[in-house]
């Protein structure tokens, strides 16, 4: 994942839990620094190392971390580093998800080597089924938890009805099920 | 826009603006895009709705359809959109049709918050990459300035850490050897022929490890000011042969004991003045000769001296006929805390940090150093040192002649605290014919000036209550340098404090001891001469004798100037002088008050060598340089010899002054 991601973690934590949380996190994951670079690509294996750390040193689940982590990002990173792109992705949170896609294509034409997830939605009203794929693993909470930022965002109110991993070979695919109360 | 044909199609689907303009420059079918963003534009006149930025020029519909398929920037004349795309014309010419998409750059500058869409922008179109792009590298830059700070930081830190730690070995090593010099003091007054067997054994070793310790706390002190920058290049003008003397002088003792010849080697041309840092460069001598006698078990040791041919660089080497250093230590030869393990005795031991101590300080003076071996032929430490040949070029103070003793007229007031110092220059001046007056200080000497009339005044820089430098400035203010004339006396002979006497007011600077050639031209530049004028003795030339215990040939031209009697008395009262001096240079130096050292053998040095006493004179001239420069591996080895020397040199003096009046 390019250093942005890793970046994005390290801050939250910093944020939240105060800097020397931070040093404990990054000594347990064996990471060896933490000087990230934005537009540098780092191995998946990085960010993973420090989430497992994050949940060792948090006593939170994995899942739970990566949720957060998603709402920090959708909440706080994306908006300060891309708000005017982020912004002409959608006025709503449907339309957002709708053109997450078209979004993530313009950025695979830039990070070169980026593996975006895609995305498959239908939409009735108030209710939508997304289809998420990735070729990672583990990352559907924090779907999860930018969905709940996004929704903020937009300042709506999301009910999950259902969040279910479907059988593949390789990756992670989750049907979720979400309406707006 | 309705799509009517194939080409409006392939349009609409490549550009997300466009726009058609016929002959009367009137707007017709916008796309949807377009007509989102300016709704009322269909049946527009162009030049009314748009400022046309690029191209420019234009204003007529010919303009237009000459510029096809040059870049189009339109803004809105209301402020409220921008397009950027290009003009093509139709095959007949009577329409232009233009084609592109929102302008990003400008809308993100003007109206960030109009609220494009992605699909406002067609997949072909690049802008919204670049946006991506362009806000990466801005984070990029961020990170990096971010990842800058950090590390500047880290290196704050870092300095930070090892000033701290210089400090603390600094003050531990002083802390360490207040109590280790008692020790060192209570095992020599131990008197040595009551002891016999082990006692007698026992104490040769404490004696030698209290030295080792010694050493060792000394060159933890030079390391620890070397790394906190204490040490600067400081160039003054000196003559490498004293410099080299001095250094010997160190290992002197050592190598008799040994039985190591000890060899001085200088080229002819190195007996004029240099200008470069010389405490750097006697202290990198003194480390490289200790080294070299610490290994060197018989045989000699050379220290050889010679100009490049550029007349640039001062070339210096040490050799020796040890045991020569092994090929597995020899990259970390100049590396602290290194030392020679292998086959490592008592003898040899040491903190392994002598040659890093070189090294450095031959770095801060532009020098470089490096070093030949052969393993059991010997070792060749070689110095290259950036100095100048003084242009003054004047002679060394021990190799001018006197040639006459003039008689002049006038009173004179000598401005001086020391009392032998006194004695001496007053029978100087008395001998030429003067009447002299003596203050104990500037403040006196103003007094005296305002209640007599003086052809001129001797003013010692450095006096209690009130120094030469401030009276100057004081009796500047009434008196002129034509009315009253001043005349330093120092025996700090630099270029700077030269110029400093001058500027403070004083006419021009005698060096002490007084040179009786420059005396003479001193006062035959400002009192006129007496007829009668004594010869004094022509056997004035003075060999190189800075190693001479009781150097008679300065002591007859002293005699010769001021008489048997005058120089009796001043040896009195300089062997009384000195001994309260010693006792005062070895209290301070106990109490780490280097200050005080420093005054306290420059209080006396001059007069020493005035009465021919050149290798106490040039030992206290090594340790005011050593104490000023807080050089304590050299004061504690003057320091040790010190004592001896001092009673040696004052019953040499007594010797001489009771042989003369024989």
């Amino acid at each position: 994942m390019y250093g942005l991601i890793n970046k994005a973690l390290k801050t939250m934590i910093v944020d939240s839990h105060g800097q020397d949380a931070w040093g404990l996190i990054l000594e347990k994951s064996g990471v060896p620094d933490d000087s990230f670079i934005t537009m540098q690509s780092y191995d998946d294996s990085i960010t993973y190392a420090l989430v497992g750390a994050t949940s060792e040193v948090l006593e939170t689940p994995a899942e739970k971390c990566l949720e957060l982590f998603g709402h920090y990002w959708a909440t706080v990173t994306a908006p300060n580093t891309y708000e005017m792109l982020y912004k002409s992705t959608g006025d709503n949170l449907f339309e957002f998800l709708d053109n997450v896609n078209s979004l993530h294509d313009r950025i695979t034409s830039t990070f070169i080597d980026y593996v975006p997830p895609h995305f498959m939605t239908t939409s009735d009203n108030n209710r939508m089924e997304l289809v998420y794929e990735s070729q990672r693993e583990g990352l559907t909470p924090f779907l999860i938890g930018m969905i709940k930022g996004l929704a903020e965002r937009f300042q709506v109110q999301v009910d999950f009805e259902s969040v279910v991993a479907k059988t593949v070979a390789a990756g992670e695919t989750s049907v979720i099920t979400l309406r707006i109360v | 826009m309705p799509i009517v044909n194939d080409t409006d199609h392939l349009i609409n689907s490549a550009f997300s603006i466009h726009f058609m303009v016929e002959s009367d420059l009137i707007i017709h079918s916008p796309s949807d895009t377009l007509k989102r963003f300016m709704p009322n534009i269909e049946g527009q006149p162009l030049m009314t709705v748009f400022k046309i930025q690029r191209p420019s020029g234009i204003s007529s519909f010919e303009d237009l359809l000459l510029t096809g398929g040059k870049m189009a920037l339109f803004e809105a004349k209301d402020g409220s959109f921008a397009v950027r795309g290009q003009l093509v014309d139709d095959i007949e010419g009577r329409k232009c049709r233009f084609v592109g998409s929102p302008w990003l750059a400008w809308m993100s500058k003007n109206n960030p918050q109009i609220g494009m869409k992605l699909d406002d922008f067609s997949a072909i179109d690049p802008q919204l990459d670049l946006l991506i792009l362009l806000s990466t590298e801005r984070q990029n830059l961020v990170d990096l300035e971010q990842l800058a700070a950090e590390l500047q930081q880290a290196h704050q830190t870092s300095i930070t850490a090892y000033r701290a730690q210089a400090d603390f070995f600094a003050i531990m090593s002083h802390e360490m050897r207040t109590p280790l010099n008692g020790l060192a003091m209570a095992l020599e007054l131990i008197d040595k022929r009551q002891l016999a067997g082990d006692s007698l054994h026992m104490h040769d070793v404490a004696t030698h490890s209290a030295d080792n310790l010694k050493n060792v706390i000394n060159s933890v002190l030079d390391y620890s000011k070397l790394q906190s920058g204490g040490f600067t290049n400081d160039p003054v003008e000196f003559y490498i042969e004293e410099t080299i003397d001095a250094a010997l002088m160190m290992i002197e003792a050592k190598a008799s004991q040994q039985q190591i010849e000890l060899v001085k080697n200088l080229d002819e041309e190195l007996t004029c003045a240099l200008i470069g840092d010389e405490s750097k460069i006697r202290q990198v001598l003194i480390n490289l000769l200790s080294n070299a006698i610490k290994f060197t078990a018989d045989g000699s040791i050379t220290l050889t001296g010679r100009m490049s041919d550029d007349n640039t660089q001062l070339l210096l080497n040490v050799e020796d006929t040890g045991p020569g250093i092994p090929e597995s230590i020899k990259p970390y030869i100049f590396k602290p805390f290194w030392t020679l393990e292998e086959d490592q005795t008592d003898i040899v031991s040491g903190t392994g940090l002598g040659l890093n101590i070189c090294y450095q300080m031959v770095e801060i003076i532009g020098g470089e150093i490096s070093f030949a071996t052969i393993v059991d032929i010997g070792t060749r430490f070689d110095i290259t040192i950036p100095v100048e040949k003084s242009a003054s070029n004047t002679l060394r103070k021990h190799d001018y002649e006197q040639t006459s003793n003039p008689q002049f007229i006038g009173k004179v007031l000598l401005a001086e605290d020391n009392k032998v110092n006194q004695l001496l220059m007053m029978k100087i001046l008395e001998k030429r014919g003067l009447d002299v007056d003596i203050a104990d200080n500037g403040k006196d000497a103003i007094k005296w000036i305002e209640n007599t009339l003086y052809d001129l005044v001797f003013m010692d820089i450095s006096m209690p209550v009130m120094g030469g430098i401030k009276a100057t400035r004081k009796l500047r203010e009434t008196y002129s340098r034509d009315v009253l004339p001043i005349i330093a006396l120092t025996a700090h002979s630099g270029q700077d404090k030269v110029g400093e006497y001058l500027a403070c007011g004083m006419n021009s600077v005698m060096s002490k001891p007084i040179d009786s050639n420059t005396l003479n031209l001193t006062l035959g530049q400002w009192l006129a001469s007496s007829p009668q004028t004594a010869s004094i003795s022509g056997e004035s030339a003075l060999g190189s004798a800075l190693d001479l215990l009781m150097d008679e040939a300065v002591a007859e031209r002293l005699i010769a100037d001021i008489g048997i009697a005058a120089y009796q008395d001043i040896a009195a009262l300089f062997e009384t002088e000195c001994s309260t001096s010693i006792v005062k240079i070895t209290t301070e130096y106990n109490e780490l008050n280097f200050d005080e050292v420093s005054k306290a053998a420059h209080a006396i040095l001059s007069s020493a060598r005035s009465l021919g006493l050149s290798k106490l004179g040039q030992q206290l001239k090594n340790l005011e340089l050593a104490a000023k420069d807080t050089n304590t591996s050299e004061m504690n080895i003057l320091i040790s010899t010190l004592n001896s020397l001092t009673q040696e040199s004052l019953i040499a003096l007594e010797e001489y002054a009771i042989a003369v009046g024989n």
